[in-house]
């Protein structure tokens, strides 16, 4: 009985590591931030794919060792540079999907005093912390500090920062108690309702926060079709209505 | 055969200086508990290493400074003391352990029943090994060894756990056993059937060149 | 259950039992030579610190270290990786076979730490007795030593399980989080919790991998017992 139930899980271990030629549908690496805007977009796509979702930076190192992705979708420029430097994407694919916007939080119901300017927020934290993603392994924080800097507020700030993992995991900073304020993407103050928009921080202190999509080099042709239609006017609507910024068409 | 030891182990403060040549039939290997009668035993089976000197069986070098002939070659079968079965297999399993590794030498005992009746093992055959009493493991192990084809059997202490009318069936059974193979058997108790006694003392073990009481003539 | 957590479920199964397996054919000769070294006479504080160091290796770097080290030894685009791709058509990454081989590795550590506790466990005078009545070293190995070890080898397939089941960042740096083929239980609650109200099929496929491990925990106890039936009344 142990050897049949052995050589039944190296079967299906062979059966897995064996490249199958039938018709799959496209495979989608896209960042995690984008995973739920692109699933909810898949039922009415011309051709037929799945979301892989992670980081962009390791998605983008793992199209390099050939994974197998029709299509990629990063929250981050640098990534996109990055496989376009080695020719891994087709360059006239390149589009842009939407933009995204920060925001500062802080927890629901809290009936803080409201928050105005961005400046303000050094005095209005006084011992307490903030969190934001860490600026080294996540586009947010540096998106966060590039707006702090600009304001000449950044090293005020920098000793009361809660650096967390992720955008997410900032969020629960401030949803649970850890953090007064947090500051985020627009889209992922949605995340939980134990927090609330405390303010919108202007687009012009930082860098757009583009998402891009490009179609794999050697993807099939139905990968452009996809590309076409997450770029048309129902998906943009659906894009908008989830938290994000309009896309600029170049 | 011929079994020749010119041999001692030193470990510590202990020392066992052995000098003997032992022939064919049962030689019994008498002393005090903690005289060395184990060590002895080890020794010649291959379980222990000795500090230095020489064992030779029937000419072959079995140990010396350069050589060292490990257990499981020397072609002999040892009972121990304490048993030692192997509890995840059956009675059956542990009775041929020893017979089913015999490369292709000649049985000790052709014919396995007979050996069992004598041991008393047969009520025993269905049994695991956890459930068994001392005595009975005693039997069992003893029975590994007889069932063997073993040129020389080494038997430390093989009676200790049984009944007087048990030990002397069992003894019997030993006998006949030491008419095709060789035997040396340890035991502090008295072997009425040996042809040979080597005595362990005060670090030393040689053959009993004294014709006392304990030194008994082969019976033919 | 929705059909995008079946898959999930599946996949975790598959790797999880891949990855135990590969965690003990990894760990266990290890954990073997471990407890060998330590056995010997004369063996101090030092000895086998090599082994235990070799043994640690995959615990000490972080699992996306290791899943790193896959990716650019066995990648598509790696010396060895496209080697066997162009020669046998094998492609380990992003596939069910390479989660089960990067979880195997984080996991193989604990499968040789039981198993270098198992075979120091082994009465050593059972192992004498088989060699005093014929039986060679692989002999008894393979008839004294592994049916003894074997509960504790269990056990230890059993922890490899357990560890390979919630492995994250080996299986997404070196698999993916491809659905239906590497997207194994924690990275299915990984992408649920990146939309908001991810959190209710969060726990719900939380809920299942614990159900997991549970089936695993007495499936393992009943191999266990099954192995130790020999050794009682």
């Amino acid at each position: 009985m142990v050897r049949a139930l052995l050589l039944g899980i190296v079967w299906a271990l062979l059966a897995g590591a064996a490249a199958s030629a039938e018709t799959q549908p496209l495979i989608v690496f896209a960042a995690a931030s984008l995973r739920q805007p692109l699933e909810q977009l898949a039922p009415d796509s011309p051709a037929p794919y799945v979301v892989s979702p992670g980081a962009s930076g390791t998605l983008a190192r793992q199209i390099e060792q050939h994974a197998p992705a029709a299509l990629f979708a990063s929250a981050d420029p640098h990534w996109m540079d990055y496989l376009s430097q080695r020719g891994l994407i087709a360059p006239t694919s390149r589009a842009e999907l939407a933009r995204n916007s920060l925001v500062v939080i802080a927890r629901a119901r809290q009936h803080l005093r409201p928050l105005v300017r961005l400046q303000d927020l050094p005095a209005r934290l006084g011992d307490a912390h903030w969190a934001t993603a860490d600026p080294a392994s996540a586009p947010l924080g540096a998106y966060a500090f590039e707006a702090l800097t600009r304001l000449g507020i950044a090293d005020a700030l920098r000793a009361s920062a809660a650096f967390a993992q992720d955008a997410g995991a900032a969020v629960e900073l401030v949803a649970h108690g850890g953090a007064r304020y947090g500051i985020v993407y627009a889209t992922d103050a949605r995340l939980s309702r134990e927090v609330g928009v405390e303010l919108e921080i202007p687009d012009d202190l930082h860098r757009p926060i583009l998402y891009e999509a490009a179609a794999v080099t050697k993807a099939p042709s139905t990968a452009a079709q996809v590309l076409a239609y997450w770029r048309s006017a129902p998906a943009r609507r659906l894009f908008m209505s989830l938290g994000f910024g309009r896309a600029v068409d170049h | 055969m011929s079994l020749t030891v010119h041999a001692y182990v030193l470990r510590g403060a202990y020392r066992l200086e052995a000098d003997l040549t032992v022939g064919d039939g049962l030689t019994l290997v008498s002393g005090a508990s903690g005289a060395g009668k184990t060590t002895l035993l080890r020794m010649l089976a291959g379980l222990e290493r000795p500090s230095a000197g020489e064992i030779a069986f029937d000419g072959q070098i079995l140990s010396n400074a350069q050589v060292f002939i490990p257990a499981w070659e020397r072609g002999f079968v040892t009972a121990f003391q304490d048993a030692r079965l192997l509890p995840h297999a059956s009675v059956r399993d542990n009775l041929l352990f020893a017979r089913k590794r015999g490369r292709g030498a000649a049985a000790i005992f052709e014919d396995v029943e007979p050996v069992l009746e004598a041991l008393g093992l047969v009520p025993l055959l269905s049994r695991r090994i956890g459930g068994l009493s001392g005595g009975e493991r005693q039997r069992v192990g003893l029975g590994r060894a007889l069932l063997s084809q073993a040129r020389l059997l080494l038997l430390d202490e093989p009676t200790a756990m049984l009944d007087q009318e048990r030990q002397r069936l069992v003894f019997q059974l030993i006998r006949q056993a030491a008419d095709r193979c060789s035997v040396l058997v340890a035991s502090h108790l008295e072997a009425p059937l040996a042809n040979r006694v080597i005595r362990v003392e005060n670090g030393k073990a040689a053959l009993a060149l004294s014709c006392s009481a304990q030194t008994q003539e082969t019976q033919s | 259950m929705a059909p995008e957590d079946l898959s999930a479920l599946v996949v975790s199964l598959k790797v999880a039992l891949g990855a135990s397996l590969i965690a003990m054919l990894l760990g266990a000769p290890v954990g073997y030579a471990l407890s060998q070294v330590r056995r010997r006479p004369g063996a101090g504080l030092w000895s086998g610190l090599g082994l235990e160091f070799l043994l640690h290796l995959p615990v000490i770097a972080p699992p996306v270290v290791v899943g790193l080290v896959l990716l650019s030894t066995l990648g598509g685009a790696a010396p060895l990786g496209s080697w066997l791709e162009q020669n046998f058509h094998i492609q380990l990454a992003f596939t069910t076979a390479g989660a089960a081989l990067a979880a195997g590795i984080v996991a193989a550590p604990f499968a040789a730490r039981a198993a270098s506790l198992s075979f120091e466990g082994v009465d050593s005078t059972l192992q004498e007795a088989a060699h005093a009545s014929g039986a060679g070293r692989l002999d008894t190995f393979v008839n004294v030593t592994l049916p003894l070890a074997a509960p504790g080898l269990i056990a230890g397939l059993l922890t490899a399980f357990a560890v390979a089941l919630g492995e994250f960042g080996a299986v997404i740096t070196f698999a993916a989080n491809i659905p239906g083929q590497t997207q194994t239980l924690p990275l299915a609650i990984y992408a649920a919790l990146a939309a908001p109200g991810g959190e209710e099929r969060a726990a719900h496929l939380a809920l299942m991998a614990v159900s997991m491990a549970g089936l695993a925990v007495l499936a393992a106890q009943l191999l266990r017992a099954r192995a130790q039936r020999g050794f009682g009344p």
